[in-house]
């Protein structure tokens, strides 16, 4: 008994942490700070920054899950960032931190050049494959972004 | 969730780009206008209101309505999506209306739910928003 217990111990400490991680499920993105609707048709070509203020590329798309309207992913076009050739990954929309910059929304996204490299792509605009769970959960589970699964 | 929700049949992510200019019909076939322009809370991602430009359809004028994405049937017509309202005349000239594009406004509870209510949808308010 007592060795299964210190077999879980540490389990439930990440059971415990994990739960205290702003992207928790229905939690709203801390980080998000932009006080008014974003209009979708301004999105695109909006430029996205890093943390260490490296511009990464600029969004090339918005992809709308129907049912609950959620936004389920931002398409990033990632330009010649760091030597990266042209490339498109899909993020979470959460994954993003919005604030305000002027009147006009400001886009960072934690991602140096490693994580953008080993990012799931998009090929061409085949978003359709990125509706089901079985693609979609993948990009959620690398970008650590809990997955919410659309109220059936 | 809420009474009014009809699932949609789209079964395909939807590209913002892509909806702009997506014509609405309602459910007695009428062409009612077409959507101008997709509102999103940015906390969460939820997609707040289309704005729907009600073209001259049955002596209206040229008018701007916001109606909550959830009131909106999408179907998918092999691979083509149809957006239908359940919007007579009546409905869309009693509407809430949207003046130009100063969406800013749709953003407060205040504004947004009164719009929720008169599409009779449940407004949820996103957990922060009511008290920024």
């Amino acid at each position: 008994m007592k060795i299964k217990l210190n077999a879980i111990a540490p389990l439930l400490v990440i059971v415990i942490v994990c739960a205290g991680q702003p992207f928790a499920q229905g939690a709203k993105n801390p980080a998000t700070n932009y006080p008014a609707l974003v209009s979708a048709s301004e999105i695109k070509g909006t430029h996205v920054k890093n943390l260490q203020n490296q511009d990464l590329g600029q969004i090339e798309e918005v992809l709308i899950e129907p049912d609950a309207g959620l936004v389920r992913f931002v398409v990033l076009e990632v330009g010649g960032f760091l030597g990266l050739g042209a490339t498109k990954v899909a993020v979470p929309w959460t994954a993003f931190q919005i604030s305000q910059e002027g009147k006009k929304p400001k886009w960072v996204l934690e991602a140096d050049k490693e994580k953008l490299k080993n990012a799931p792509k998009v090929e061409g605009k085949s978003y359709q494959r990125l509706y089901s769970r079985a693609d979609a959960e993948p990009v959620f589970v690398y970008w650590k972004i809990t997955w919410i699964e659309p109220a059936p | 969730m809420n009474t009014t929700e009809t699932k949609t049949g789209a079964a395909t992510l939807l590209a913002a780009s892509e909806i702009k200019g997506t014509k609405v019909t309602n459910f007695q076939n009428q062409e009612i206008g077409d959507i101008d322009e997709v509102l999103i809370e940015p906390d969460m991602g939820q997609v707040r209101f289309a704005v729907l430009s009600v073209g001259g359809f049955l002596g209206l004028g040229s008018t701007k309505v916001a109606v909550p994405w959830q009131s909106f049937q999408i179907v998918n017509e092999r691979g083509r999506m149809k957006y239908l309202l359940d919007a007579t005349k009546e409905r869309l000239e009693k509407a809430p209306r949207v003046e130009g594009r100063n969406y800013e406004r749709l953003y407060p509870a205040e504004s947004a739910e009164p719009i929720f209510v008169y599409w009779d949808v449940e407004w949820v308010a996103q957990p922060e928003t009511a008290t920024r």
